[in-house]
């Protein structure tokens, strides 16, 4: 500030009206301190201060209050956010983990298509529809058709009437495609022909008699147990070629001439 | 503002204002009027008025108020008279206070209020400004003039300084 006589009684007033800082007042009364003749205006313009120590009570005060709808605070916890809400996350994963435990997902084994993959073509077991018991059966090949039957009876003749003949659907070795194979059981009484598949031989089901069958245990030399019913179909590919080489040995040891030589003589056997 | 900062006006702000209101109108029963009609405008726009405008929104309520008063009477000399009337009423602490307030009862009414404003409310010129309506620099030349009207009324012969 630059005070001087021009000025000063605006500064006085501004004092009077408590607008300085306290170093503004403090350089307003050092001034007035070096020029006396200043003091009276100061003083003058002090005491039109007016008196705050004055009191004025209003009377009946409690007639002005109103009155609200009683809060009420939360109560404070000592639980801190954070273990709140790992509590709460918690509570939450065991509620889902719950409900997943006993939602049904999977329909019955029975309906479910197993992929079987052997070495040569690619083949899709299909389980029958019904409840399959195990398959203790015994496999026959049949001559006159590519068939091959199942026959759960020990007499094998006696039970051909009997004979569930499966459906063995063959694809040729260079067609790798998945197709399904129905298998057969005792206990069976329908089987089921699924019409998508694209069999290269086809039997006639026939439908078994109401009686029931025995189960017998597959032969040891058979590969597939009672369990597992995979490379069935390599069994019937395996069957038809001990039957060809058969034939064929049939054939040859039919055109063929045994001549046993007993020193000088010899004795021939055959054509 | 809740009902509890709403008390809290009254408990603060119900004397200074019944103060401002006496000494600008003359009357106490009227300023208590007054003060009560300021209190329940300031209910009734409770949520409009934030907690820490509370003091500014009933002053100006206050003074628009009173100036309404005057400006129905638009006779000085009775304002004169009741300020005298009035000053008679007040106890008597010592000469120079009542020699003030017989000073304070000789300026307008606008003059008068924002003394009032200044010295009993603390109110900076900028505050004041917000209440009456004026810029800063006409409240500070208002106040500039109505104090050395006071000064010189104290400082004529007739009186103590």
């Amino acid at each position: 500030m630059n005070l001087s006589n021009e000025n000063i009684e605006e500064y006085l007033l501004l004092l009077a009206d408590n607008e300085l800082d306290q170093a503004e007042e403090n350089e307003v009364r050092a001034f007035v301190a070096q020029h006396a003749a200043y003091k009276p205006m100061l003083e003058a313009y002090l005491a039109t201060r007016l008196d705050t120590t004055e009191s004025f009570i209003f009377p009946d005060k409690e007639s002005l209050l109103r009155s609200g709808p009683t809060v009420l605070p939360l109560r404070k916890t000592n639980v801190k956010p954070l273990k709140l809400a790992a509590a709460v996350a918690v509570l939450l994963g065991m509620g889902v983990a719950i409900t997943l435990m006993f939602t049904t997902d999977q329909p019955a084994n029975h309906d479910k298509e197993v992929v079987v993959k052997n070495s040569v073509i690619k083949k899709t077991i299909v389980p029958l529809t019904k409840t399959v018991k195990t398959t203790a059966v015994f496999a026959q090949v049949s001559k006159q058709s590519n068939t091959i039957g199942i026959n759960n009876n020990k007499h094998s003749k006696a039970a051909n009437n009997n004979i569930h003949n499966i459906v063995a659907y063959t694809t040729p070795l260079k067609q790798k495609q998945q197709v399904p194979v129905h298998l057969a059981s005792a206990s069976v009484n329908e089987i089921v022909v699924d019409a998508a598949i694209q069999p290269q031989t086809i039997a006639i089901i026939n439908e078994t008699q109401s009686q029931e069958r025995e189960h017998t245990p597959l032969p040891e030399w058979l590969p597939v147990t009672n369990e597992n019913l995979q490379g069935v179909n390599d069994l019937v590919a395996h069957i038809q070629t001990l039957k060809e080489r058969i034939q064929e040995k049939t054939q040859s040891l039919k055109n063929t001439t045994f001549v046993i030589r007993f020193g000088d003589k010899q004795i021939s056997i055959g054509k | 503002m809740t009902t509890p900062e709403y008390n809290h006006c009254v408990r603060e702000l119900a004397d200074g204002l019944y103060r401002f209101a006496c000494k600008s109108i003359g009357d106490s029963e009227e300023a208590k009027d007054m003060v009560q009609q300021a209190f329940t405008v300031l209910w009734e726009k409770r949520e409009e008025v934030p907690p820490d405008k509370g003091k500014s929104f009933l002053f100006t309520i206050a003074y628009r108020k009173c100036m309404d008063v005057h400006r129905a009477r638009e006779r000085t000399t009775d304002t004169e008279r009741l300020h005298e009337n009035f000053l008679s009423e007040q106890p008597k602490t010592n000469d120079l206070k009542k020699i003030l307030q017989k000073a304070l009862a000789t300026l307008d009414t606008q003059s008068r209020d924002l003394v009032m404003l200044k010295d009993y409310e603390g109110y900076s010129y900028e505050e004041i400004a917000t209440v009456t309506g004026l810029n800063t620099t006409q409240v500070k030349v208002y106040l500039h003039r109505a104090r050395k009207i006071l000064k010189n009324y104290l400082v004529s012969k007739e009186h103590v300084i």
